[in-house]
């Protein structure tokens, strides 16, 4: 019987039904299931009898499919938009990110904004730069990867949007000092036209960015991964009822 | 064993105006709710008991049900009840069905019908 169900979830998933309404769906079912038992048991009718009748009142798992299928309604944002979700949404919120912390900081006073970038803020500054720029997309990168894992997308949007994070953040650098703070971008001059000064060190350094920018999309692969293999060691097989 | 399979073809809006119409007297769970549809139609109607669920859901998403988790015998299941803009929305419905079955009614009646030219 779990089985049955196993293989329904995974086709309501990889059609993009929202997973809390696939998860709500199978309990509800998994329920129904036992009072048709409980209802054929007391009619006298045998365990297996009463298993398989309970089984065929419900309906074929096709049927049971396509009552959720053909609601559109039940699918969810990331099925309905996966261009968005996976393929922007890591380079969005990576963006978005510094854009929030300034709308924070400029809630501050005058003076607390100064003292920001006296010494003692720098270091601080500087790991938060490591963070923003090295750790940060590596996260987004791995939670698209593993948001997309969970829906069954098979689509390469997750892919894509954590290489697009990867690259965007790999080809930038952050530096901090004492009254100065600044932001570099090797892939930017690239993309700006008519810039016809560019020379080898700028191909190196872009060069250095893609090749941090792979690093970091193969961290978020082994992140991801790791995230999946801790949550099938934790998660028990649902009971029944 | 099994009564005859009600058409298909003229379900379509059927299974909403019954849970709409039996939810809006009691809060049921999906399989109770089976049930009261084969009592309440003597059994001329028989749904696929499972896939009342989706349109729970989806009656629940457009605001029309509210759920919650009850226990019942020493078993939790979800109860459904129709909410204010689900009873508005029953209304309409039975007015809609109102306004079909009478005009297929009068066309089975032999009413008009268009004389050859």
């Amino acid at each position: 019987m779990p089985h049955r169900f196993e293989s329904l979830r995974e086709r309501l998933l990889r059609a993009g039904v929202a997973p809390r309404h696939v998860e709500r769906y199978l309990r509800e079912l998994r329920d129904h299931h036992e009072d048709g038992v409980r209802a054929e048991l007391a009619r006298g009718a045998p365990l297996a009898a009463a298993h398989d009748a309970a089984w065929a009142r419900l309906g074929t798992e096709e049927s049971l499919a396509q009552g959720m299928l053909t609601r559109p309604e039940l699918r969810s944002t990331a099925a309905r938009f996966p261009v968005l979700v996976f393929g922007l949404g890591p380079a969005l919120t990576w963006i978005g990110a510094p854009i929030a912390l300034a709308a924070v900081l400029s809630l501050l006073p005058e003076a607390g904004r100064r003292a920001m970038l006296e010494a003692v803020f720098i270091e601080a500054f500087r790991a938060l730069c490591f963070v923003y720029t090295r750790l940060l997309p590596v996260l987004l990168g791995s939670m698209a990867l593993e948001v997309a894992a969970r829906r069954r997308v098979r689509a390469p949007w997750p892919l894509v949007g954590a290489g697009v994070v990867s690259v965007l953040a790999g080809t930038v650098t952050m530096y901090a000092f004492p009254g100065q703070l600044g932001v570099t971008s090797s892939l930017l001059p690239w993309l700006v036209p008519f810039t016809d000064n560019l020379g080898p060190r700028d191909v190196m350094a872009l060069g250095e960015g893609l090749l941090r920018a792979a690093c970091m999309l193969a961290v978020s692969l082994i992140v991801q991964r790791l995230i999946r293999r801790l949550g099938s060691a934790d998660t028990p097989r649902p009971a029944a009822g | 064993m099994a009564a005859s399979k009600t058409n298909p073809a003229f379900m379509t809006g059927v299974p909403e105006i019954l849970l709409l119409r039996l939810l809006a007297e009691r809060e049921m769970y999906g399989y109770e709710l089976v049930q009261a549809i084969e009592v309440a139609t003597g059994e001329a109607i028989k749904l696929g008991e499972g896939v009342v669920y989706p349109l729970l859901h989806a009656l629940e998403e457009s605001g029309a049900l509210r759920s919650r988790r009850k226990p019942v015998n020493g078993r939790t299941r979800v109860y459904y009840s129709v909410t204010a803009a689900g009873k508005k929305r029953l209304a309409s419905v039975i007015r809609d069905w109102d306004r079909i079955t009478r005009a297929v009614a009068r066309v089975l009646e032999g009413g008009s019908h268009a004389t050859s030219v």
